[in-house]
């Protein structure tokens, strides 16, 4: 079960529906993939490194001795940093979990919340840019207590998945 | 519990830390200077700077001029110390020995330089020149080195914040 947040808080919200999507869709048989997502971990923990790295020269050392070490680090760390800007705005563009089902469908989703705005905006995507973009009204899946009811989130994505298809077939 | 959940949230922890120093890290490299950014802990250049001052270095300059206020740092002691270049010498190749003052002390700074010395090499000892500064902002940071209560008032303040914060 999960623990009860407060309704009113955007990023609460927001944290909790994303966290809950994997679930969901593995219900529906699709398997989660986590290309995205490994890739900017990859770039961000190289971008920590190499910060680490340069921390722990200017401990050990005086700032003249590796001074050309530092200006290699502080180089690559903004070579890096504009990569993973890069990335998270162009490659990944908002989307928070991408899948593949066993009749081979792939399913893209990205979401966002409006400032202030009790939606969570919700855009899926097959890879034959068939776009469904819809929003879902928060109150229907939390209850006042601020418990996500998984089935009803479990019937609303079930439902826009059959719309998705239909859309497909036309 | 999911790994590149954890994973993910410790990165942002990463990235707040790991920016903060290489903005600092980037500073100093362009600066060429150490310490690019200090606070004025002594009231020896008053009137021209209180303790809590802010200062902005530069340390790109060849040679030092005569009233440019300076930053330097006497070997085997790590306290930088604000002064104003009263005298100088220099030759072709760009060695210079600079004698300095604070604006409100009596006398030079030759007994402040220990070990018989009684000039500055530009080359060595300066950390850098002022080029710019803010009135009392660094006096948080005075406060609290030298006062242990703020520091734990600081360090629950820190913790509170971050157990009440979003994300």
């Amino acid at each position: 079960m999960s623990k009860p947040i407060n309704i009113y808080s955007i990023p609460e919200l927001r944290q909790t529906l994303d966290e809950a999507l994997p679930g969901i869709f593995s219900r529906y048989e699709f398997n989660q993939s986590f290309r995205l997502i490994d890739s900017q971990l990859v770039i961000g923990y190289g971008i920590a490194l190499v910060a680490a790295a340069s921390f722990l020269l200017d401990k050990k050392f005086e700032f003249e001795e590796v001074l050309t070490y530092q200006k290699i680090l502080v180089g690559s760390y903004m070579v890096l940093s504009t990569v993973y800007w890069y990335f998270t705005k162009f490659v990944q563009k908002g989307i928070t979990y991408e899948g593949v089902n066993k009749k081979g469908t792939s399913i893209a989703v990205k979401t966002f919340f409006e400032n202030n705005e009790p939606l969570y905006h919700i855009t899926f995507m097959t890879q034959d840019d068939f776009d469904l973009k819809t929003a879902l009204p928060v109150n229907k899946v939390f209850n006042e207590h601020g418990y996500l009811q998984t089935d009803l989130l479990y019937q609303w994505i079930g439902q826009q998945l059959t719309i998705l298809e239909t859309k497909k077939a036309k | 519990m999911n790994l590149r959940l954890e994973l993910t949230r410790f990165l942002k922890l990463c990235f707040v830390l790991s920016s903060a120093f290489m903005f600092w890290k980037g500073l100093s490299i362009a600066t060429n200077s150490h310490s690019p950014i200090v606070v004025v802990l002594s009231g020896s250049m008053e009137p021209a700077f209180q303790r809590g001052d802010v200062l902005f270095l530069w340390n790109r300059n060849e040679r030092s001029k005569v009233g440019d206020v300076v930053i330097y740092e006497v070997q085997d002691k790590s306290i930088p110390i604000v002064h104003r270049v009263l005298r100088e010498h220099h030759n072709d190749k760009n060695k210079q020995l600079l004698l300095t003052k604070g604006d409100n002390n009596a006398g030079d700074d030759i007994p402040l330089y220990g070990r018989k010395k009684i000039y500055l090499q530009k080359e060595r000892d300066i950390v850098g020149t002022v080029k710019g500064y803010v009135p009392q902002l660094g006096y948080v940071t005075i406060w609290i080195s030298e006062n242990k209560y703020a520091k734990l008032a600081l360090m629950g303040f820190l913790g509170i914040s971050a157990l009440l914060s979003n994300e």
